[in-house]
């Protein structure tokens, strides 16, 4: 049972990497009031790009940093339009994460079934001999890849950022009402434009955790939904990244439970569970778990916009174009 | 931004009063120049001749079979598109056309194999069912979008990804053995009839009085009236007695009314069955489709052909030349986005100004 357990939180943490690194780029440029759909199609870019220059150079670190520049690069499509020409933002978020995936799948062929350089796990210098034989969370926690502690690590970071920087109180505020920003001679344009080359920055990084350190493969579908999930996280974690942690490793869990559901037989957790031999077959079957991430925002959206929209924590101008008067 | 010279850049954007001619008439076709430009440059990349696979791809829908095959395409493209297109002429973004293909389809396959009525009766039960499932669900955000506000953006695209998964359960639940990737097959009796030969089915009927329902609905009839105004401006409907629950839970229960009777069209019509990703990327196709029609029924039309033609073009140049078939979603994007700038540049002008800096009291004076 110990190593049941074991075996799911040691997948359940890597697998929670991309979705963390992925939501929180969502949430920055949600925070200035961009709604970033393209998640899933910057993901994809960046999970190509940085196999395809692991593949080519040999070094994963130059895979993951060339990452990081196709995820901004991809991402500047979408602030152009959004910020600049004013489009719709969930039309062109939707439509660049079918382009990401569709570019990916297209020149990506050549490259499935290659094995590339890719990230090791490291185990935690000092501490991590000793703590790695902790029970249930040991292996985890303490022998995992360079992105894997990179992730928690920036966590910390982006928050500080966000509530604690001159810069991150002008994010809130252009997300929350850019006329008074605006009037406070806040750059709206340029913040929102910050924003959204950040959130492709970690979707970029989110694409990597996944080509190359945690799935260490490319193939056309490898992403999988994960950039829709991050996106969902949002939601969940309601616009916070020190809660989007939790979020992603309980959505990095789900995946890790309905992956090993075929070994480990959840009944033996719970006394009550055979006598309720058909939900419980329901409830844990791997491809009704599967659809947890979202059933599960669907009931976060629900539960806590049930009141007024001014006590949501969602950004007030979030999704809607800015434009001067007189424009 | 200063330049070299000490002049201030200043770059503005105002809206344009008056789009020229040349803007207006242009930007349709700068969007399809550009769009198959940036498809000539992705299958010149995988090493064919860009124009050789165009010719192929628009030349192969001509012949007898090909033109049924972009029809039999049309079928789900046009229910889709129909289904984002009610909703949006409220000023609601249905995503979640995907979630009611597949409610459709699993219905119509649960009914078809389950259920056992006289002939055409069939036919008829499944797609009645299939539709009002598909409906029932997008009541869901409906009722979620009027009672709370909760934008209904996102609960539709959520129901397509549990609906994409919940469709696999579903396969397993009516599956025929172990480890077989789909449902049992429909009788003879459940599948659709088929026409002239070919594989188009009763779908085309369903979707032809769709289309006239659909045009119908919105110049006829005293609802479809309403809908304009709320989607022309949702305060000022609500002022005139106009209830935001009939047409934000009206439009959306169409709409996946709609798209149910899609997902029953391709799995009576063509699947025989319930597979797996039955609907590839149709419910986001519909967007574009509802979004390049969304001035009137039969331009959803239009475009539904449009993008039939792409795809069933892009299967034979992938069948002939091997350019991956992802070049039609490629393709598809690239419409849509170039399409979304046009209307940047239809509706806003940019202004680049050089202002020679007054501080800068050396340049003012050679200025």
């Amino acid at each position: 049972m110990t190593g049941a357990i074991e075996s799911i939180i040691g997948l359940a943490i890597p697998a929670a990497t991309p979705l963390l690194l992925g939501s929180v780029g969502a949430l920055i440029s949600e925070r200035s009031g961009v709604l970033n759909l393209g998640v899933e199609g910057i993901m994809a870019v960046g999970a190509l790009m940085a196999f395809i220059t692991a593949g080519v150079t040999g070094s994963p670190w130059l895979g993951f940093l060339v990452a990081l520049l196709s995820g901004m690069v991809f991402a500047s499509i979408l602030a152009i339009f959004s910020v600049s020409l004013k489009s719709n933002q969930v039309i062109t978020g939707v439509m660049l994460s079918l382009l990401g995936v569709s570019l990916t799948t297209y020149f990506g062929r050549p490259w499935t079934g290659k094995s590339v350089a890719t990230f090791d796990s490291y185990t935690v210098p000092i501490i991590g001999q000793y703590l790695v034989e902790l029970p249930f969370l040991g292996q985890g926690l303490m022998q995992s890849t360079p992105i894997d502690y990179l992730a928690i690590v920036v966590i910390p970071v982006v928050w500080y950022f966000l509530f604690r920087t001159d810069i991150g109180m002008e994010i809130t505020a252009v997300g929350d009402d850019p006329e008074t920003a605006d009037t406070m001679s806040i750059n709206v344009t340029r913040t929102r434009y910050l924003c959204v080359l950040l959130s492709g920055l970690f979707a970029g990084a989110a694409g990597a955790a996944v080509s190359i350190s945690f799935a260490e493969l490319w193939t056309s579908n490898l992403i999988n939904n994960r950039g829709w999930i991050a996106v969902a996280l949002v939601i969940v974690s309601q616009w916070d990244p020190v809660r989007a942690v939790g979020g992603a490793y309980l959505f990095g869990l789900i995946y890790a439970m309905q992956f090993r559901a075929q070994s480990v037989d959840f009944a033996s957790f719970l006394p009550m569970a055979s006598d309720i031999g058909p939900v419980y077959d329901f409830v844990f079957h791997p491809v009704i778990m599967s659809t947890y991430p979202f059933v599960i925002t669907i009931a976060v959206l629900v539960l806590t916009t049930r009141t007024t929209r001014k006590e949501l924590s969602a950004p007030q101008a979030l999704a809607k174009q800015y434009m001067r008067e007189g424009e | 931004m200063k330049l070299p010279n000490g002049h201030q850049v200043e770059v503005s954007i105002s809206r344009r009063r008056d789009p020229s001619p040349l803007i207006r008439y242009g930007i349709p076709v700068f969007t399809i120049v550009s769009s198959l430009l940036f498809g000539a440059v992705a299958i010149s990349a995988v090493g064919v001749n860009p124009v050789v696979a165009y010719v192929t791809m628009f030349t192969s829908v001509l012949s007898w079979y090909g033109a049924s095959e972009v029809v039999v395409r049309m079928i789900p493209l046009l229910l889709a598109g129909l289904a984002v297109y009610v909703p949006l002429r409220a000023g609601l973004w249905n995503i979640g056309a995907g979630a009611g293909i597949y409610a459709g389809g699993i219905t119509a396959t649960a009914v078809g194999l389950y259920v056992s009525l006289p002939g055409p009766l069939l036919n008829i039960a499944m797609l009645v069912s299939a539709g009002l499932v598909g409906g029932a669900l997008m009541i869901i955000p409906g009722y979620l979008r009027a009672r709370w506000d909760i934008n209904e953006i996102l609960v539709t695209l959520l129901l397509t990804f549990t609906m994409v998964q919940f469709n696999g359960y579903a396969i397993l639940l009516m599956g025929s053995s172990e480890g077989v990737q789909s449902s049992e097959t429909l009788s003879a009796l459940a599948e659709f009839p088929r026409f002239f030969g070919t594989r188009i089915h009763l779908g085309a009927v369903v979707a032809v009085l769709a289309l006239i329902a659909v045009y119908l609905l919105m110049n006829r009839t005293r609802f479809g009236f309403e809908i304009l105004n709320f989607g022309s401006n949702p305060e000022a409907a609500r002022q005139s007695g106009i209830s935001k629950y009939k047409i934000v839970i009206g439009t959306l229960f169409i709409g996946g009314l709609l798209s149910g009777l899609a997902g029953a069209g391709e799995i009576a019509g063509i699947q025989s069955r319930l597979v797996p990703n039955f609907s590839p990327g149709f419910g986001f196709t519909a967007i574009a489709i509802a979004l390049i029609g969304r001035n009137g029924a039969f331009q959803v039309l239009f475009a539904s052909l449009f993008f039939a033609v792409v795809y069933i073009g892009a299967a034979n140049v992938e069948l002939v030349y091997s350019v991956p078939f992802a070049i039609v979603e490629i393709i598809e994007a690239v419409v849509i986005l170039f399409f979304i700038a046009g209307e940047g540049i239809r509706r806003f002008e940019l202004d680049v100004r050089s202002i020679p800096q007054s501080e800068d009291s050396s340049e003012v004076v050679n200025a």
